[in-house]
C-alpha cells in the first residue's frame, strides 16, 4: 500500500514537472513569436538570395552551400545565369543537376538577366527583341532540364529602357540590382505594376543598414562564387542576427514565354501540372526519364479495353440481377418449407 | 505495350472467362435445384439389387465406429446389401474396434479386411481394389470412413442408377459435419456446397456431366471389372475414374437428395495436406487426360479437361498473376498501359463471386444467412488466396515428384474426435 501510494506521489510530481516545463517554453516561444511579428512588421518580407551562380563556380561548392542552408532551415532564390549556348554539353546537365538539387531542398531559381554589351559582335546595337529571344532560350533550355525559374534578376536601370519592357512583363517578380545614381526623369516613364519587386541587397550593407531599403520586399544576397567558409561566415551573419527570413514559397510568381512556369505556395507547376521537386532528381535519373519517354512515345498506341470492360460490366450487371431473383425466389422457397 | 500489360490482359481474359463460365453453372445448378425440389423419389423398389458398400479405412479409429454403425443402419434391406471394411495398413486400435462391431452385428454382412504393409498401405486406390476383389454386389456403393450417411441415401443412389441404364454411377451429395467448429470449417462448408450446386448440378444440368466425389457414390460393378479397378497411380481416383467412365460411354448422374455427412479438417496444416493432394492429383489427371482434349470419342469430359485446365492452370496462374501487379502497381514498381481499366471491374468480380455463392448455398435450408454471407466475403480475401497458395505447392510437388521420380504418396486426411 506504502509503495503504491509513494509510486502515485512520484508520478504526480513527474506529471507537475512536465506541466511547468511545458508552460515555460509554450511561454517563451509565445513570446519569441511576437518578437519575430514586430520584426516582420518592421522590415517587410526579407529572402534569403544565393547570388552570382554560375556554370563555371565549383559545384561541390554550391553543393556544400545548399546543404548548409538546409542544415539551416533556410528556404532561399538562387540565381542563375542565363545559357544560350552549349546546352548539351555535359557541364550543362552537371550544372542542372546542381540547381535540380537545389530546388529539392527548398530552393527557387531565379533568371540573371543576361549582360549585355552596348554593341554586338557585328557592332549593331543590341536589341531587345534579340535579347528577348535569347532570354527565352535561356528559360526554355532550363525548363528541358527540369530547372524552373520562378522570376528574373535584373538591373533596376534596364527597368527604364523601352525595349526591354516587352521581355521583362514575362514575369510578375522581378529581384532587382538597385543603383542610388539613376540618372533618369522617372516622370517620362510607366512601367508595369509588378506583384513582386524585391530589392537585392548585400548582406554586409543589410546588417549595417547600408542600404535604404524603400521596398516593402528584400532579398539578402550571399555571394555563392567564394570559398565556403567565408559563405559559411556571411550566412552565419544572418543566423546570428536573428533575421526572420520569409520562407519563398509565400511568393506567388510566374514566368512566362512560351511555356509558363507558376511558383506559390502549392508548388512549382510549368503549364499547370505540378512539377514540385520532392526529392533530388540525380542526372543519370533525368537521362533515364528520357529513355522512358522515348519508349512511351513508342507505346502511344495503348490497348484500350474500355469496350470490352462495357460489355463485361453490363454481362455482369445482368448475372448480378439474376441472382438476385434467384436469391428472392429462394427465400420464398425456404419460407414455404418452414410452413409446411 | 510491356509484358506487364500483357499479363495484366491475359489475367483480365482468364479470369472473367472462369467467372463468366462460373455464372452459367451456377443458373444451371439453381434450375437442376429447382427440378430435383419437385422430383418424387419411389420410398420402395420393386427390385433390390445387391450392394457391396466399401468403406476403406486407414488409422481411422477416432470416427470408424460410427460409420460402420450408420452403414448398418442404411434404409436398404439388411440381406440385400454388405459392408466391407478395407482395414488399410492401420496402426490404431481400428481392428480391434471393427472385430468387436462384427461381433455385435454377428447377423449381418460385415466384412472387415484387415491389410499389412505388403498388400496394404498403398492408398485409396489399392484398398479399393482389395475391397472390390472380395465384394459380390451387382452395384458397389463407397463410402469415406469418416462418413454418417442419411437413412435413404443408398436406396435414392441405387433407384436412380436402375432406372437409367446409361448411367455408369451416380453420385450423392455431402455435407460439412463440423462446419461450425471454427473458421476454416465454415470456409469449408460453403465451398462443398458451392462446388456441389455450381460444378456437380450445374455440370449436369447443362451437359450431364459429373464428377466423382470420393464418397457417398454407387456404379455399376459390370464397370469398373472392365476398367480393371482403380488406378493405383492416382492420387485423386475418383476424377480419373469419372473420366474412364465417361470414356466407355457411361454417365454419372448427380442425386443431391442422398446425402452423407463428412468431417472436413479443422486446422490449416491437415487441410493444406489435403488440398495438396487433390491438386497433386487432379494434376496428374489432367495431364492424362490431356491427348483426349481434340479426341471427339471422348465426348463431354473434354470440357472437363477443359474445366480442369482453365482452374488449375490458367485460372489460379492469372489470380497470382493479378495479386502480383496489383502490389507491384500499389508499390510503383510496375506500370500498366491500359486504357478501361477500372476498380469497378474488381467491385463486379466480387459482387458475381459473393451472389453467385450466396445462390449456390441458398439451396440448402438455413446457410442463406447474414454469418455466411459475411464469411463469403472474408473468403474472397482469405480462402482464396490460400487455395492459390495450396495450388502453386501442389503444383510445385507434382513435378518434383516427376522429377525426382518420387514415389506418390496418399495422404490420408487426419481426422478430429
Amino acid at each position: 500500500m506504502i509503495y503504491k501510494n509513494k509510486f502515485l506521489i512520484y508520478k504526480i510530481i513527474v506529471i507537475l514537472i512536465c506541466f511547468i516545463t511545458t508552460s515555460f517554453f509554450t511561454g517563451s516561444i509565445e513570446c519569441r513569436a511576437e518578437t519575430n511579428k514586430e520584426n516582420l512588421q518592421s522590415k517587410g518580407e526579407i529572402y534569403f538570395y544565393l547570388d552570382n551562380v554560375t556554370p563555371f563556380n565549383s559545384l561541390n561548392n554550391l553543393i556544400d552551400e545548399i546543404d548548409y542552408l538546409k542544415d539551416n532551415g533556410i528556404q532561399f532564390f538562387i540565381e542563375a545565369s542565363p545559357i544560350f549556348v552549349n546546352q548539351d554539353l555535359k557541364a550543362m546537365g552537371r550544372f542542372a543537376e546542381c540547381l535540380r538539387y537545389a530546388q529539392a531542398n527548398e530552393g527557387k531559381v531565379i533568371l540573371k538577366f543576361p549582360i549585355i554589351n552596348s554593341k554586338g559582335v557585328d557592332g549593331e546595337s543590341v536589341s531587345g527583341q534579340l535579347i528577348r529571344e535569347k532570354v527565352k532560350v535561356a528559360f526554355n533550355n532550363y525548363t528541358n532540364y527540369w530547372v524552373y525559374p520562378v522570376g528574373m534578376s535584373v538591373n533596376e536601370s534596364l527597368l527604364y529602357r523601352e525595349d526591354l519592357k516587352n521581355l521583362l512583363e514575362c514575369t510578375d517578380t522581378l529581384f532587382l540590382d538597385s543603383q542610388d545614381n539613376l540618372n533618369i526623369d522617372m516622370n517620362n516613364y510607366t512601367i508595369k505594376s509588378y506583384d513582386n519587386i524585391i530589392q537585392k541587397i548585400n548582406v554586409d550593407d543589410y546588417i549595417k543598414n547600408n542600404k535604404i531599403n524603400i521596398y516593402d520586399k528584400s532579398a539578402i544576397c550571399v555571394e555563392s562564387d567564394c570559398n565556403f567558409q567565408e559563405f559559411k561566415k556571411n550566412v552565419d551573419k544572418i543566423l546570428n542576427k536573428e533575421i526572420i527570413l520569409t520562407a519563398n514559397n509565400r511568393l506567388n510568381s510566374y514566368m512566362k514565354f512560351d511555356n509558363e512556369v507558376k511558383s506559390n505556395s502549392k508548388g512549382i507547376f510549368f503549364n499547370n501540372e505540378d512539377v514540385t521537386q520532392q526529392r533530388f532528381i540525380s542526372e543519370e535519373e533525368y537521362k533515364n526519364a528520357f529513355v522512358k519517354e522515348d519508349s512511351k512515345e513508342e507505346n502511344l498506341v495503348k490497348k484500350d479495353l474500355t469496350l470490352s470492360n462495357k460489355m463485361i460490366e453490363i454481362v455482369s450487371t445482368v448475372a448480378l440481377l439474376i441472382f438476385l431473383i434467384i436469391l428472392v425466389l429462394s427465400k420464398n422457397i425456404e419460407r414455404k418449407r418452414f410452413f409446411k | 505495350m510491356s509484358i506487364v500489360d500483357y499479363l495484366v490482359i491475359y489475367s483480365l481474359i482468364v479470369i472473367w472467362i472462369t467467372v463468366f463460365m462460373n455464372v452459367i453453372l451456377v443458373i444451371s445448378g439453381y434450375i437442376y435445384y429447382s427440378k430435383i425440389n419437385n422430383e418424387q423419389m419411389d420410398e420402395q423398389l420393386k427390385d433390390y439389387p445387391f450392394i457391396s458398400i466399401l468403406v476403406p479405412a486407414h488409422n481411422e479409429a477416432v470416427v470408424i465406429k460410427k460409420t460402420v454403425t450408420a452403414l448398418l443402419e442404411l434404409d436398404y434391406p439388411k440381406d440385400k446389401y454388405e459392408v466391407i471394411i478395407i482395414n488399410d495398413n492401420s496402426s490404431d486400435n481400428s481392428a480391434q474396434i471393427l472385430q468387436e462391431m462384427q461381433r455385435n452385428y454377428e447377423e449381418r454382412n460385415l466384412i472387415v479386411i484387415n491389410t499389412d504393409n505388403i498388400i496394404g498401405g498403398k492408398g485409396k486406390s489399392n484398398a479399393l481394389n482389395i475391397g472390390l476383389e472380395k465384394s459380390t454386389g451387382d452395384i458397389l456403393a463407397v463410402y469415406d470412413a469418416d462418413n454418417t450417411p442419411d437413412r435413404k441415401a443408398l436406396k435414392y443412389l441405387v433407384q436412380t442408377l436402375i432406372k437409367d441404364k446409361s448411367l455408369g454411377a451416380v453420385i450423392g451429395k455431402f455435407r460439412c459435419r463440423n462446419k461450425d467448429r471454427n473458421l476454416l470449417t465454415n470456409f469449408i462448408n460453403i465451398e462443398t456446397l458451392t462446388y456441389q450446386w455450381m460444378a456437380q448440378a450445374g455440370r449436369w444440368n447443362l451437359l450431364s456431366l459429373c464428377t466423382i466425389p470420393g464418397t457417398n457414390f454407387v456404379v455399376r460393378r459390370e464397370i469398373m471389372n472392365e476398367m480393371g479397378g482403380w488406378d493405383t497411380k492416382a492420387i485423386t481416383e475418383d476424377t480419373e475414374v469419372s473420366f474412364r467412365i465417361y470414356r466407355m460411354g457411361y454417365k454419372i448422374k448427380f442425386m443431391p437428395l442422398a446425402v452423407t455427412y463428412e468431417q472436413e479438417p479443422e486446422t490449416i496444416k491437415v487441410w493444406f495436406r489435403q488440398r495438396n493432394r487433390w491438386v497433386k492429383g487432379n494434376i496428374y489427371v489432367v495431364i492424362k487426360n490431356l491427348k483426349y482434349l481434340f479426341n471427339t470419342k471422348a465426348g463431354v469430359t473434354r470440357f472437363d479437361i477443359l474445366y480442369y485446365t482453365l482452374v488449375y492452370f490458367f485460372f489460379l496462374s492469372a489470380s497470382l498473376i493479378s495479386d502480383f501487379i496489383f502490389i507491384l502497381g500499389g508499390a510503383n514498381l510496375v506500370q500498366i498501359h491500359i486504357g478501361g481499366y477500372e476498380v469497378i471491374l474488381w467491385f463486379m468480380a466480387l459482387l458475381v463471386f459473393i451472389l453467385s455463392v450466396m445462390v449456390a448455398i441458398s439451396t440448402e435450408k438455413g446457410e442463406l444467412n447474414f454469418k455466411n454471407v459475411l464469411i463469403i466475403l472474408l473468403s474472397y480475401f482469405t480462402y482464396c488466396k490460400m487455395w492459390a497458395i495450396v495450388s502453386v505447392a501442389g503444383f510445385y510437388n507434382y513435378i518434383r515428384d516427376i522429377v525426382f521420380k518420387r514415389e506418390v504418396k496418399w495422404y490420408k486426411t487426419e481426422r478430429f474426435s
